[in-house]
């Protein structure tokens, strides 16, 4: 009787048509499913492969990044001051000029006494001026103007730059509390001294970036 | 389906005709490879139950049986509209003004002959249709399709003999003789003389009641040669024999006079009497064209209408008569099976479908979830707790924007090369070292190094860009030239795709030029 009934409902109620289409409605339901499905997966498996592919290179840039923000993230805020604008310059000099000056045969002493003074006083340290201060949430911007020219033999240069673009020169080895400076512009001219001795007279910008711990 | 496909390319049928007392059955096997092959041939009466219970049973098929011509009528309507479902309307409404009958007394069936352009409507009265079901229903049969005679009888001739497409067919029957004019191996006309081979035995019976049993009747009619009968001894006979074929050649010349003159084929009990067709034939000679003589075994003949019969049931679009009320209930229980045997088919392969999907897709998920954890593992173990929570999408998606938040080098690491490395450059240049060799080394007087573009704070994605200017001189101007060469040619450090100033001085020389990117560099 159920199944007489279920062939009078499927075959005399309604049309054959109708219960063909009712028979391919789940298959056609699963086939959408399994299509959208597929689509899906086919998009993750893309988006897994480019991901993989750019995986070691994006691994190197992240360690590289960590790396950088860990070297300047503790770095002292007083860096110029404590330790850029405290070099003292031409020492070698200065010691051949005291040499010079204690000898009985020496001349023109007047000149050396004013070199030596020169050499002797804060006439010849970096002293730098902040300029453009800007903050963001990662770190703060500064532009570091020096006011006035200094002058320094090559020693003296090789560790200036040692310590500010944090290099190893030679026995200058850079300082790890430094923050990163990046030097906007350096002139650098060979001068003559009154000794007859050549130095360079330098003048440089810095642009100092202090990173925060976001 | 299966069972769909399987009825496509094998069938078996049984088709059985209500020859008076007998009944008559043909089993037939329907295969696309071997075509039609007859199974059985059983003769039985109708009163022995068993042994037409036992056709019923053995046979497995489809059953098909027929109805006589005079219960119906045969209409003739040509198709305007060819195909589509409004040829059934069109059929429909035109079947209404073929016959006088109240509507609801009668059911019409078409049989469209598209080839011709034209259909047969068979209309019988419901009351002839009850009355031959419950003929077989006295017999335990119920048919799975009902025909008619005369569609048996063009069917059989069509299998039988092919080349035959127009034909007048008698078919000599116990109760009733059928005749059919079949045009384009369909029914075009059909009558039925009502008397059969019973009325003939009958009368026969009469003309020898006083020496014969009625039983020996039949035995003995095979003896009486029709060619040579006496009227005097046999006048009963003679008497139903004259009025039989008297009607026969009536019906014959009344096809004649629209179909021409055409072959006439006899079927039935044609060996009930001695050359019975050959008498018969008599007073029709002039209205056919020829006999099909010898074109059937005695077998063929008795069998046609049932063999025809289940042929019909192979056929598709068929007469069948066996529609609307009179659908088989069986058949009702037989579509219900199948039509929840299908729904349970088509779930069971969704469910199949969705259930192998998820598992496939989760397969390949945890495979790259896989790949991931070892990739992960190799290189950033550190993020994997970040990382792996949530869903395979989620954990794949966070992954890739992790990757992606990497995907460009931090800005704040220099590229242009430090001032220290630019001055190192030009101390080990070597083509100055040449020239220090060579007693001419270069006298810098000036060096500027600038850093003209970097990313800062509101712009960090302003490349980083440097410049060198250098005021020096050399003892030999060639010098000079050389080194001026040697920076437009490019190198490490110099770029020569950018612009390169030059500039003589009253007591040296004057270049600038800018300098070429290195990769980064965190110490």
């Amino acid at each position: 009787m159920f199944f007489e009934k279920c062939g009078k409902l499927f075959f005399l109620k309604m049309r054959p048509f109708f219960f063909f289409a009712l028979l391919s409605i789940p298959i056609l339901i699963a086939t959408l499913f399994l299509f959208m499905q597929n689509r899906n997966l086919e998009e993750l498996e893309e988006l897994f492969i480019g991901a993989s592919r750019k995986a070691k290179t994006a691994f190197e840039r992240k360690q590289k990044k960590e790396r950088f923000l860990g070297r300047y993230l503790y770095a002292n805020p007083y860096f110029l001051n404590e330790q850029i604008e405290s070099i003292v310059f031409l020492q070698r000099e200065k010691q051949q000029i005291q040499a010079l000056f204690s000898h009985p045969a020496s001349v023109d002493k007047d000149l050396l006494q004013e070199r030596l003074a020169f050499l002797s006083g804060n006439e010849n340290r970096f002293s730098f001026i902040e300029e453009n201060i800007r903050f963001s949430k990662e770190m703060k911007e500064t532009e570091e103007k020096q006011r006035y020219p200094v002058q320094m033999d090559e020693d003296d240069l090789k560790k200036v730059l040692s310590i500010i673009e944090n290099i190893p020169i030679g026995l200058h080895t850079p300082i790890s509390s430094s923050p990163q400076l990046l030097i906007r512009e350096l002139r650098m001219k060979r001068l003559q001294t009154p000794l007859q001795t050549e130095v360079f007279e330098v003048e440089m910008e810095l642009h100092k970036r202090e990173f925060t711990k976001s | 389906m299966i069972f769909l496909l399987v009825k496509k390319f094998f069938m078996r049928l049984l088709g059985i005709q209500l020859d008076g007392p007998l009944l008559r059955a043909a089993a037939v096997e329907v295969t696309r490879r071997h075509g039609t092959k007859i199974l059985a041939l059983r003769t039985a009466n109708i009163s022995d139950a068993a042994v037409v219970k036992q056709l019923y049973t053995d046979s497995k098929g489809r059953i098909g049986s027929g109805l006589s011509c005079r219960e119906f009528i045969i209409r003739i309507v040509e198709l305007t509209i060819k195909k589509g479902p409004l040829v059934e309307q069109a059929l429909a409404l035109q079947a209404e003004s073929v016959h006088y009958f109240p509507q609801e007394e009668v059911l019409t069936v078409p049989v469209l002959q598209r080839k011709n352009s034209k259909a047969l409507l068979f209309t019988a009265r419901k009351e002839a249709i009850k009355a031959h079901l419950s003929e077989f229903e006295k017999i335990q049969i119920e048919p799975d399709g009902i025909s008619s005679v005369c569609s048996a009888l063009c069917s059989f001739v069509q299998w039988k003999i092919p080349s035959l497409q127009s034909v007048f067919i008698v078919d000599l029957g116990t109760t009733e003789w059928t005749c059919v004019w079949m045009q384009n191996g369909s029914p075009f006309k059909s009558h039925s003389i009502p008397g059969g081979v019973d009325s003939l035995l009958n009368a026969f019976w009469e003309d020898r009641k006083k020496i014969l049993l009625h039983k020996e009747i039949e035995g003995a009619a095979r003896q009486v040669d029709l060619l040579q009968l006496k009227a005097h001894l046999n006048p009963s006979l003679t008497n139903k024999l004259h009025e039989l074929r008297q009607k026969l050649a009536q019906i014959i010349h009344s096809f004649q006079r629209e179909a021409d003159l055409q072959p006439l084929l006899f079927t039935g009990r044609t060996d009930a009497l001695c050359h019975l067709s050959e008498f018969l034939i008599e007073n029709v000679r002039d209205a056919i064209c020829s006999e099909c003589k010898g074109a059937l075994t005695p077998e063929d003949q008795k069998f046609a209408v049932s063999i025809g019969l289940a042929l019909e049931r192979a056929k598709p679009g068929s007469l069948q008569f066996r529609r609307g009320e009179f659908f088989p209930q069986k058949n009702w229980k037989k579509l219900g099976i199948y039509s929840l045997f299908l729904l349970f088919f088509s779930l069971a392969i969704s469910s199949a479908l969705f259930i192998g999907g998820i598992k496939s897709t989760g397969a390949r998920k945890a495979k790259m979830l896989q790949s991931l954890h070892s990739s992960l593992e190799k290189w950033d173990p550190s993020i994997k707790k970040k990382i792996f929570t949530g869903t395979d999408d989620e954990i794949i998606s966070r992954w890739a924007a992790a990757i992606d938040a990497h995907s460009k080098e931090y800005p704040y690491i220099p590229k242009s090369p430090r001032v220290a490395e630019s001055l190192n450059w030009l101390t080990a240049h070597p083509l100055l070292s040449q020239f220090r060799e060579q007693g001419d080394p270069i006298h810098i007087q000036e060096i500027r190094y600038q850093l003209l573009k970097f990313p800062k704070i509101g712009a960090s994605k302003e490349p980083y860009q440097s410049k060198m200017e250098i005021e020096f001189q050399f003892k030999e101007p060639i010098h000079a030239r050389q080194f001026h060469e040697a920076l437009l040619k490019g190198d490490q450090y110099v770029d020569p795709h950018q612009q390169v100033d030059w500039e003589v001085l009253a007591n040296g020389y004057k270049t600038a030029f800018y300098l070429r990117n290195q990769s980064q560099y965190v110490f």
